[in-house]
């Protein structure tokens, strides 16, 4: 058990509802943002441990909500998550060149997978 | 200074007028040609006819003069005279006076000079022996004519003449003597019609002047030896004509001819002279009349010209000047000309102009329509592509998103941790697991298609070596060739450098070491690399396996191939591997091709163009 929160920001429900079954079954406690403003909102006022953030959302894209929160110094250091369902490499570039800490892929990535990410990247 | 003429005169009408004054110039010069040849008539009309007067002047004076000599030879015949009746002869030369006024003087002097007898009255101490026509007489014996002078009675220019009387002994006894006037000259100019203006001028060879019409009082003795026209008569000498000032100083054209006598001591001048100003008097009237009606004439030519060059040509030509600028700016509906033919060049021109404008409107909505149609078309078909874009990238997000989640649970389950499954169920998860990956790649091999067919695929080519991309595009299928009890070889140090799209190449080569893999049973999956030639590198993925029938190697790469062995071995395929494989290297410029046997391996040979030396 830890008390590490975890924000994610994702626009489908039922996703949301999984992963906070697997995050929350590996101790990590759980915020959600249904799309990018909420998300941007949330993560300049929980500061949370790690956000996990969906590229396509609704009113403001997962882009821009990373070039924000990497671009306010308050903010910048909070490590990001991308989720997309595709194997793209031109969005993971830009992920990588916005400041993601991580790229995963939602159709390719296990639980496990995702767990020992995160939790590598917190305790490093 | 023609260059700057035609740059001056640029408007239509302007370089019209011009045209139009040129044309004027030889009329012009006609006019004034025969203006001096009216001038040249006129002089010598004028001159034929103060020579004809001065001719008749001339010929009148030698008839008087004989007319004198006839006179006095009859009158001295008469025998009063010869008798010494002296009184008598008074009262006969008293009557012949009054018959002819002509004669100022007529009478008789003895050899001594003295008067003896007169028409007039006289002072008998009067002495006339020096008068040089007596002492010719007394000389002579003969007719004499004394020279012109101013009567020292009458103060009248007068000529004398005097006329031997001889003794039975042949010796001169007595002389007849008889004065002639100028009157005649005075009469002549009465009878002979002398144009307004016109001077008949008599003068001596000293110049001085014996006779004046007019103003003969003003003139009569007066001394003009310096004026031009007296130079002019004394150096010539005989008849002729001048143009020069006259006495009064008036220039004028002058007729002259000197009277001389036979026995007459001394000449006299006659001339007749008449003012330019009258002599061309008429020709100028004429010439003006001329002029004014020329310029009338012209000058409402010109103004037809003016305003009908306007009207027929100018307005015209501006009409179609206007048009021109109109078709030039596209904006053809404001053209206003006759569609009709007209007759003439510029009602052609117009016509021509308006068929052209009309043919050019056309054409260009043509031109309008196609390109509308065609911006429509890109319009719809870039919207579309956009769409289509946007509709595979969101279908396949909504397509991916839900198996993401079934995928997820699956794997929940399968992981144990999350819930309490029993053996069999786990077996259904990881059926289920399988189908949902195949599910995901055929989404994603669709959106690769779909991108590949639309043109929407983004192409980064770059230079970069080949060899590594193979070797850390292969090390990541060795596990599942370990798996496979496969040997994977590929090399890992080398320097083959191409230009393409790296992560597309990675894609075609993950693909095809995947299928290889997949179809090979045992032996080995070897990818080599080498310089085909100086424009490409190539690929070669060989493997042991199943084989590829002869006639469907030509097939395998179209879009949903589905081989019999392929679905009988593996229900994976989504149809669409090969076909993005060499749709992708096709892309790049390179090209894609199978050896294979039934049973004895396929080798995939693909190749890139090599990289451009910068």
């Amino acid at each position: 058990m830890n008390d590490k929160t975890i924000l994610l920001i994702e626009d489908d429900l039922p996703l949301i509802r999984m992963y906070q079954v697997i995050l929350e079954k590996a101790g990590f406690k759980v915020k959600n943002a249904l799309d990018g403003e909420e998300g941007i909102k949330k993560i300049n006022d929980d500061k949370p441990d790690l956000v996990l953030l969906d590229v396509i959302l609704p009113k403001k894209d997962g882009f821009e909500v990373l070039k924000e929160v990497k671009s306010n110094q308050n903010t910048a250091k909070i490590p990001i998550f991308c989720l997309t369902v595709l194997h793209q490499e031109e969005d993971m570039k830009r992920c990588k060149n916005l400041g993601a800490d991580d790229f995963l892929i939602k159709t390719d990535v296990t639980p496990d997978d995702l767990i020992s990410k995160i939790n590598s990247r917190l305790s490093s | 200074m023609k260059l700057n003429l035609s740059e001056k005169f640029t408007s239509l009408r302007s370089r019209l007028g011009v045209i139009f004054l040129i044309s004027v110039i030889p009329p012009l010069l006609l006019l004034t040609l025969s203006y001096f040849q009216l001038r040249e008539n006129e002089k010598e009309k004028a001159e034929n006819e103060a020579l004809r007067i001065l001719r008749l002047s001339a010929s009148n004076e030698e008839r008087l003069i004989e007319g004198a000599r006839q006179l006095l030879i009859t009158f001295s015949k008469d025998k009063d005279i010869r008798q010494g009746n002296f009184s008598q002869c008074n009262e006969n030369a008293k009557f012949i006076l009054d018959q002819f006024p002509f004669y100022t003087a007529l009478g008789v002097v003895d050899n001594k000079g003295k008067i003896v007898c007169s028409g007039m009255e006289f002072d008998p101490d009067t002495n006339v022996s020096d008068r040089r026509y007596i002492q010719q007489v007394l000389q002579t014996n003969d007719f004499a004519v004394g020279q012109y002078q101013i009567g020292r009675v009458s103060n009248l220019p007068s000529v004398n003449f005097g006329y031997p009387i001889l003794d039975p002994e042949g010796e001169v006894k007595y002389i007849a003597v008889a004065g002639l006037g100028l009157s005649w000259l005075s009469n002549l100019s009465e009878e002979v019609e002398f144009r307004s203006g016109s001077t008949l001028t008599l003068m001596d060879e000293n110049g001085r002047i014996l006779f004046r019409q007019p103003d003969n009082e003003f003139w009569l003795g007066k001394s003009v030896p310096e004026s031009e026209i007296y130079q002019v008569i004394i150096q010539q000498q005989s008849e002729g004509i001048v143009e020069a000032k006259g006495i009064d100083g008036v220039e004028k054209l002058i007729a002259f001819t000197p009277l001389s006598i036979e026995n007459r001591t001394g000449t006299i001048y006659l001339h007749l002279g008449l003012p330019t100003k009258i002599a061309y008097q008429n020709v100028n009237r004429i010439f003006l009349f001329n002029l004014i009606g020329f310029v009338i004439i012209i000058t409402s030519a010109f103004v037809i010209v003016w305003f009908g060059g306007y009207l027929f040509i100018v307005k015209n030509i501006q009409k179609l000047l206007v048009s021109v600028k109109f078709v030039s700016e596209g904006n053809y509906d404001s053209v206003k000309l006759d569609e009709k033919s007209q007759k003439g060049e510029i009602g052609e021109l117009n016509s021509s102009f308006y068929q052209m404008a009309v043919q050019l409107k056309q054409r260009d909505e043509d031109q309008k329509r196609i390109n509308s149609v065609l911006k429509n078309q890109l319009r719809s078909e870039s919207e579309l592509e956009q769409k289509g874009r946007d509709f595979i990238s969101v279908a396949s997000h909504q397509l991916l998103t839900p198996l993401a989640l079934i995928r997820g649970y699956l794997l929940m389950l399968l992981s144990q941790k999350y819930a309490k499954v029993d053996k069999s169920a786990l077996e259904f998860a990881q059926e289920s697991a399988k189908g949902v990956d195949r599910m995901s790649k055929l989404v994603k091999d669709l959106l690769s298609s779909s991108r590949i067919e639309n043109n929407s695929l983004p192409l980064k080519k770059k230079n970069f070596n080949l060899t590594y991309l193979i070797s850390d595009c292969t090390k990541q299928f060795q596990l599942k060739a370990k798996q496979k009890n496969l040997e994977l070889l590929y090399p890992e140090e080398g320097q083959i450098l191409v230009f393409a799209d790296p992560d597309l190449t990675a894609e075609v080569l993950s693909n095809l070491v995947d299928n290889a893999i997949k179809f090979t049973d045992e032996g080995l999956v070897s990818i080599m690399v080498r310089d085909k030639d100086d424009k490409f590198a190539e690929v070669a993925v060989r493997d042991t396996g199943v084989g590829i029938k002869k006639e469907i190697q030509n097939k395998i790469f179209e879009k949903f191939f589905f081989s019999e062995s392929w679905i009988k071995r593996e229900r994976e395929s989504t149809g669409l591997g090969l076909y993005i494989c060499k749709s992708l290297i096709e892309l790049m410029g390179g090209k894609i091709n199978v050896i294979s046997a039934e049973g004895k391996g396929s080798t995939f040979i693909f190749t890139l163009p090599k990289a451009k030396n910068e």
